[in-house]
């Protein structure tokens, strides 16, 4: 397996973990949330997405694909093609998430449920862009 | 419209070329060892360059080397 498809399969897993653990937390203790401080409610936000950084980094490290002379592998138009597909079909579920998080839901709700719809937008991107590597690399990019 | 698909002979040329391995293969035209695995599998359809580059490898016209099948 290349290491950008055992990336992309990574930061899949590591996203579905993170968000369902978060939002999890969010709705269960819903109370406790609701009466933390400002602080306290960022540090949370932060612990999320810091560990999805942490996770990204270290698979990045560590998962680096080496030649037999110890050269990181090149990228050729294999790689681009797929990124480039998925890169497209990410920005438009993206570009969607914030029509949606910045012009309707201004006139429904604010604050963190804000938030959180953006930090939802963003990962859906990423998910369709993760995923669409793997399909990439798995079932292969034809004209 | 129906479903087409480019076709090759790139295994039966590198078995011709005395067993040459996909990683020569993709040394020589400058892509790695499992894009050659997937134009092979039918997998990747290569950019008109590429496939200009392994045909020229095998020494053979682009005709020889990849097809288009409906």
């Amino acid at each position: 397996m290349l290491s950008k498809e055992r990336f992309a399969w990574v930061w899949l897993t590591a996203l579905a973990v993170v968000f369902a653990l978060y939002f999890t937390y969010l709705a269960v203790y819903a109370d406790a949330v609701a009466a933390m401080h400002m602080g306290q409610r960022i540090g949370l936000l932060a612990l999320a997405l810091g560990s999805l950084g942490i996770i990204a980094g270290l698979t990045y490290l560590l998962g680096r694909q080496r030649e037999e002379d110890g050269s990181p592998t090149p990228t050729d138009e294999r790689d681009r093609r797929i990124e480039s597909r998925a890169s497209v079909y990410a920005y438009y579920v993206l570009m969607a998430g914030i029509i949606i998080v910045g012009c309707v839901m201004p006139f429904l709700a604010g604050g963190w449920t804000l938030v959180h719809a953006t930090l939802l937008a963003i990962a859906a991107a990423e998910f369709v862009h993760s995923g669409l590597i793997i399909h990439g690399y798995r079932r292969g990019v034809r004209v | 419209m129906s479903e087409a698909r480019v076709t090759n002979q790139i295994r039966t040329l590198r078995f011709l070329a005395g067993e040459m391995t996909q990683a020569d293969l993709g040394k020589r035209v400058g892509v790695t060892r499992q894009t050659i695995a997937a134009i092979e599998a039918g997998k990747y359809s290569p950019t008109l360059e590429c496939a200009f580059r392994i045909a020229e490898v095998f020494g053979k016209p682009l005709v020889e080397v990849f097809g288009w099948e409906r």
